[in-house]
């Protein structure tokens, strides 16, 4: 099969997804140190210990999310190097359905971002938001993944080449 | 003169309530997944009545909703049948069709999602379908409101002019002499009319002990005997394959699809129905959607919250310290206005469910978990359910007519009330918050979870203990996946809320006016614990005393029995919340013993404990005894009373 620009770009737009959330899940693994309750709390601190277990099952549960987004964009390109008709519409799929729940993720953050600037402002609060907000890799990997929606919208007949799709 | 009739019937998913909705100007549910309408609607177009019957795929009845169907196009005799095809599953769809065709009544066909089929580059000739089905054809796309004018046009001149052919479809000669021979058998019954008298004949022959009931109730006559002789296990099937021959012959003489017909729908469900991460996907949208509802909403309830203690704050600077302040501050605000805050909180978690729904995601969530369901020996239908009881768990139990078996159906009923309603989601989100602070999303996730967990259990408990037969099949439409649009996914959205509200405005402000009463009796208390509601409270504490629960979390779970909302109102009202709001977080964690173990297992209490009694009436009147809700409550209160004894066990409250 001819190479196609857009699924040269669904390719790469997989490994930057890897990387993303690998850097993610390292981050989230490392945080489940740091946050980890019994550590740094002492033990009548009901309120601390209650933020630390918070914070504690919050990063567990974007680590195992990240993990997730690792197999899936991992399945992705080790299928494209199967060069099998079947593994290859399975890789684009992947490809595609990963980008899409990327995009869910970093809509998620983004729309975050705007309800805690928004309840700041009403708090009369605005300039503690920039450092309470935080920097999020989600959001980065939203606008990196555009890409796949517009492809996805306006060429998804390329898709037909593949397989039994035709 | 009387007025006509006309019933809409199709297979699941092919759009009916959106012509239902589009012919009426009604503005009843519709969803990109099957089994949105479990009893007949009615309404009007012009002085014709409508009535939108559940989505079925033959006439035999297997399931409750099935039945709904069927009796109703037999009993209710309407004037006109509009039968609404999925123009993009044709050949599936036509089964129907060509059975309605037995009955002999006026029937127009109608081709709905046509805008989809040319998508598919799927050309169908409308005349010579038609012409096969011996009936009007009209091609329509309901959602785009394109043929509907058309549609309109064409009912009622079929009405008005009697134009519409009852011409029947002729199957192979052995059968019409079969068919022949069973009518002259059952000619003479009073059921009988020369419209449906074939229709009665094929379903004896196909052995439909329904219609053995109705047309022959007394199998030891004559008529009987001949027909016991003549019928065998082979009928139904030569029925089938004459119909199936009859419908290949309708889609090859007119149907063509186009060579680069991409199905992308079915290139997507590579990746969302996988195998290994069709499960992980859905747990990462349900987080998705909790962490949405839980963060985004945070600067409307800050609002809300603000506007509702400068009220709080202008009623008592206006008239002063009195039992009618008191009333309208902390009846009115402080405890119904605890439950409005969460409104917005409501409404997002609806609009990511209608985003889901309308995108045609829900029915691909249900069948990744039947596969789940399946392996634990689980009717997979009751899956759908379940998510319906991410809203409400009333309709969710009212969903489980579509289940063909009755033990099947009552295990479901059993399990939904377990699943998080829309009313638990704002005692959540306050002691969530409250407890842990920005964190409470990934908590909020948790007990949802831990719902959808304990729910499949029960369900395999009960089927243990009801059904040790074979389960009914499963059969689950999945519709194309559909980008929504804005203005259908907040329409449906308002559908849901305003549900809430409705009953925000009536049985919860009832509640909350009824909790007001009750604390500030008797009048002149030196001490707020002399009130009757501070009384109730302590006359159930003991019961709760090994859980750690405060009076007021007592109170608050008592009181949740009649809707579960109002265990927030319960907090509000007895706390405040006002302009010294800021204290009521830790006030709500004194009450729950200043330990975040008891607080969750607090949540876990009010996440499976009985069902409210919206739910409890919908399980009487589904189940038809008292004896199904009894179970309800008495093992919802077990199992809560267990799993929060569990929690704070594991969590180290005993050591």
């Amino acid at each position: 099969m001819e190479q196609k620009k857009e699924f040269l770009i669904l390719q790469i737009l997989a490994k930057i997804n890897l990387i993303v959330f690998g850097i993610i899940v390292i981050f989230e693994i490392l945080s489940l140190f740091i946050d980890f309750p019994v550590l740094f709390v002492s033990e009548g601190d009901a309120a601390g210990i209650a933020e630390f277990t918070g914070n504690w099952f919050d990063h567990l549960l974007k680590a195992l999310i990240g993990m997730t987004m690792v197999y899936i964009f991992l399945t992705a390109i080790r299928s494209f190097s199967e060069k099998s008709p079947e593994l290859d519409t399975k890789a684009y799929a992947f490809a595609v359905g990963g980008g899409i729940v990327v995009v869910g993720i970093g809509l998620l953050y983004s729309l975050t971002w705007i309800a805690q600037f928004l309840d700041f402002a009403f708090s009369n609060n605005l300039s503690d938001w920039i450092w309470y907000i935080g920097f999020r890799l989600e959001i980065l990997a939203l606008f990196v993944n555009i890409p796949v929606l517009i492809i996805w919208k306006r060429k998804a007949e390329i898709f037909a080449d593949l397989s039994t799709f035709t | 003169m009387s007025e006509d009739t006309i019933a809409l019937i199709g297979n699941p998913n092919v759009g009916k309530t959106v012509v239902f909705n589009a012919l009426t100007g009604s503005k009843g549910h519709v969803a990109n997944w099957p089994g949105v309408t479990v009893e007949k609607k009615t309404g009007k177009m012009g002085n014709i009545q409508i009535t939108d019957l559940p989505g079925v795929y033959s006439l035999t009845p297997t399931a409750i909703d099935d039945l709904i169907a069927r009796n109703y196009i037999l009993d209710e005799k309407p004037d006109l049948i509009v039968d609404i095809l999925d123009a993009t599953n044709l050949e599936r769809n036509l089964y129907l069709g060509l059975l309605l065709k037995e009955i002999g009544v006026p029937i127009i066909f109608v081709l709905n999602m046509m805008d989809l089929a040319d998508e598919k580059k799927i050309c169908i000739d409308i005349e010579g379908v038609s012409q096969y089905l011996k009936a009007p054809v009209v091609p329509t796309s309901a959602i785009k409101n394109e043929g509907i004018d058309l549609l309109k046009k064409m009912i009622r001149d079929c009405l008005k002019d009697g134009l519409v052919k009852t011409d029947l479809i002729e199957y192979p000669a052995k059968l019409e002499l079969q068919i022949e021979k069973v009518q002259s058998y059952i000619e003479n019954e009073k059921e009988i009319t020369k419209l449906n008298s074939r229709f009665y004949a094929i379903k004896l022959l196909e052995n439909d002990a329904e219609t053995e009931k109705r047309i022959m109730p007394n199998n030891n006559d004559e008529n009987y005997s001949s027909l016991e002789k003549i019928r065998g296990p082979e009928f139904p099937i030569e029925f089938a394959s004459a119909r199936y021959s009859y419908i290949s012959e309708i889609i090859n003489k007119n149907m063509k699809k186009g060579k680069l017909s991409f199905d992308s729908s079915a290139f997507l469900d590579r990746f969302f129905l996988d195998k290994k991460i069709g499960i992980p996907i859905f747990i990462i949208i349900m987080w998705g959607m909790f962490e949405f509802t839980f963060r985004v909403a945070t600067p409307f309830m800050t609002l809300i919250e603000v506007v509702l203690g400068k009220l709080g704050d202008a009623i008592i600077e206006g008239i002063g310290e009195s039992l009618l302040s008191s009333f309208i501050v902390d009846g009115i605000i402080n405890g119904f206005g605890s439950i409005v805050i969460f409104l917005p909180n409501i409404f997002l978690m609806f609009l990511v469910l209608s985003f889901l729904e309308d995108s045609g995601y829900l029915s691909r969530a249900a069948f990744v978990m039947d596969r789940l369901m399946y392996k634990l020996g689980l009717h997979g239908r009751s899956f759908v359910s379940m998510l319906l009881g991410f809203g409400c768990n009333v309709p969710a139990i009212m969903s489980t007519r579509a289940i063909e078996s009755e033990n099947d159906r009552i295990v479901t009923m059993m399990a939904n009330q377990n699943m998080s309603c829309g009313a638990r989601l704002p005692v959540y989100i306050l002691i969530g918050g409250t407890v842990w602070g920005s964190a409470a999303g990934g908590i909020i996730f948790s007990l949802y979870a831990m719902g959808i967990i304990i729910a499949i259990l029960v369900a395999l408990t009960f089927r243990r203990i009801l059904s040790k037969g074979e389960r009914s099949p499963f059969i689950l439409e999945l519709g194309d996946y559909r980008a929504p649009t804005i203005k259908s996914t907040i329409t449906h959205m308002w559908e849901k809320g305003r549900e809430f509200v409705k009953k925000a405005g009536t049985i919860i402000f009832t509640v909350v006016i009824v909790m007001w009463i009750l604390q500030v009796l008797p009048l002149n208390q030196a001490d707020p614990s002399e009130s009757y509601l501070y009384q109730i409270g302590a006359f159930f504490q003991p019961f709760f005393g090994p859980l750690h629960f405060g009076n007021i979390a007592v109170i608050g779970i008592i009181f949740g029995f009649l809707a579960k909302e109002v265990v927030v109102a319960a907090f509000g009202l007895m706390l405040g919340v006002d302009e010294e709001s800021s204290e009521l977080g830790p006030k709500i964690f004194e009450n729950l013993g200043n330990n975040p173990v008891i607080a969750y297992s607090y949540l876990v209490f009010v996440l499976l404990y009985t069902p409210c009694v919206a739910v409890i009436a919908a399980i009487k009147r589904e189940s038809g005894s008292w004896k199904w809700p009894i179970i309800s409550v008495i093992y919802g209160l077990l199992l809560a009373y267990l799993m929060a004894f569990l929690v704070q066990l594991i969590g180290g409250v005993y050591f």
